[in-house]
């Protein structure tokens, strides 16, 4: 999560309000637990996240209270942790995000586990039984899991650190726009270069990002490689290197 | 030279484009201040309805969310406790038995419920049930009693048993148990304490505050912990 510690100082974006100027103090008061500044957070950020909401595909019916339910989340968690995010839109649109995602992963889950059931319950007997102890929600509630994650963190921070040093503005330009799974095409086009030289570069910058990642990886200690992997076991990627091919590796764009 | 494979590599390209993203305030400021300005021109473009509807909810929103608050502190502050409950060794009123329970480490329990909403008179109740101190309660004067009504609801819900320090100087977000100017008590949450008045606050929003003056101090004690219902 990003954190500020200078919430007092930073004065943020101006507010049309008479009792918070700015962001930055809306915030504040939020994080006191004013029902005035609650009010003026969803007053101020409902229309947008509905809006973001619409955006992502989500049901007319459903939008308010899924924002009016991730607003009352957000606001208990900074208030409980007394945590100031550094860009509060973002942070809002991002938790909208991965709400959305988690809920349709979810009832994508619950759909096929419910036809699964009842598919075998006819040849078994077995019934539909609540999903509330799934094997996912077991491994996410043990402890362990947020540090595992945290020095998986540190690590991918740390082969950002290597590579930052060699790369120019466009190749960063280009790394957080592929980060971002933005279209080459607009990534080229943001760039002002053409379709083929984006290509050009992509290639070039994931071959750099590959000889430091291996670099990197070989310098891990193994129960920090583990967590890099356990961090990467969604996406069902494996950090042990296969020998080079023999033939030259063709020019492809992948994003 | 050993490689990864394609997918593994996106993976990390994706990864470091992240932690990119994120050490580049710039960048992130832009992204900030763009969304600012939409969420600013969405609200200015609702129309008169909308802007009513959204009023509307975002006082409620606000309310919902105080209490919530609220709730979840006094809950952590508070959490449920098993009862250990045994008759009194000596049968008195409320007033005499409070020091016999106290050398024994219990507290009287006053079958009469405080009525967490309407209130009523306390001291001359008799009590025949004692509860056993929990071991990290030090030894001290208290009284545990069974709360009516559902104006603390869901911290503290009907039959349920808070133990009372009696005497102890309530700070604001303490349960407490006051007696009102009509005799009666009630037990209720120290919303604010301006000036000369204490405002006590129910957590369920159907019940108004009462504002009752400092002096002379209407707190009995303030509660220190919950057990379940029998």
């Amino acid at each position: 999560m990003e954190r500020s510690d200078n919430t007092g100082q930073r004065e943020g974006e101006e507010l049309a309000s008479t009792h918070y100027p700015t962001s930055a103090r809306l915030l504040v008061a939020v994080l006191r637990g004013e029902e005035r500044a609650i009010r003026e957070l969803f007053l101020l950020y409902a229309p947008l996240l509905r809006d973001q909401a619409r955006r992502m595909g989500i049901d007319s019916d459903q939008r308010d209270e899924m924002v009016t339910t991730l607003l009352d989340d957000v606001v208990v968690h900074l208030v409980e942790r007394q945590t100031a995010p550094r860009h509060l839109s973002k942070y809002l649109v991002a938790a909208l995000r991965n709400r959305a995602r988690n809920g349709h992963r979810d009832s994508k889950r619950r759909f096929a586990t419910r036809e699964r059931a009842c598919h075998e319950m006819a040849r078994s007997g077995e019934r539909v039984v609540a999903e509330s102890h799934s094997a996912y929600g077991l491994s996410a509630s043990e402890p362990g899991d947020s540090e595992g994650a945290c020095t998986a963190r540190t690590s991918i921070a740390r082969l950002w650190e290597r590579c930052e040093r060699s790369l120019s503005a466009d190749e960063i330009t280009m790394l957080i726009r592929v980060g971002r799974h933005v279209p080459l095409r607009e990534v080229a086009h943001q760039l002002g270069v053409s379709y083929g030289a984006a290509r050009v570069r992509l290639h070039r910058l994931r071959e750099r990002i590959h000889r430091e990642a291996i670099v990197h990886i070989s310098t891990l200690k193994p129960e920090e490689r583990v967590e890099l992997e356990r961090f990467f076991r969604r996406a069902g990627v494996s950090l042990a290197p296969r020998p080079a091919p023999r033939q030259t590796e063709e020019i492809h764009g992948k994003i | 030279m050993a490689r990864f494979d394609d997918r593994t590599l996106e993976e990390l390209m994706a990864a470091v484009g992240k932690e990119a993203e994120l050490a580049d305030h710039d960048l992130a400021h832009q992204d900030e201040r763009f969304l600012f300005w939409l969420a600013n021109d969405l609200r200015a473009g609702l129309d008169l309805e909308q802007r009513f509807s959204d009023e509307r909810a975002a006082a409620e929103f606000a309310q919902r969310v105080v209490t919530r608050l609220e709730v979840r502190s006094a809950e952590r502050r508070l959490p449920l406790r098993q009862l250990r409950e045994r008759g009194a060794s000596v049968r008195a009123t409320l007033a005499h038995a409070v020091p016999a329970a106290s050398r024994e480490r219990c507290a009287t329990i006053l079958d009469l419920a405080v009525a967490a909403g309407s209130g009523r008179e306390l001291w001359d109740e008799p009590c025949d049930r004692w509860l056993e101190l929990p071991d990290d309660v030090p030894s001290g004067r208290y009284v545990a009693l069974r709360v009516a009504g559902d104006s603390m609801a869901p911290v503290l819900g009907p039959r349920e048993v808070i133990l009372i320090e009696l005497d102890a100087s309530p700070r604001v977000d303490d349960l407490v148990v006051a007696r009102l100017p009509d005799q009666s008590h009630v037990v209720k949450r120290v919303a604010s304490m301006k000036g000369s008045t204490i405002e006590l606050a129910s957590f369920n929003r159907d019940y108004e505050s009462i504002f009752v003056s400092r002096d002379p101090s209407p707190v009995v004690g303030t509660v220190i912990a919950r057990f379940t219902r029998e």
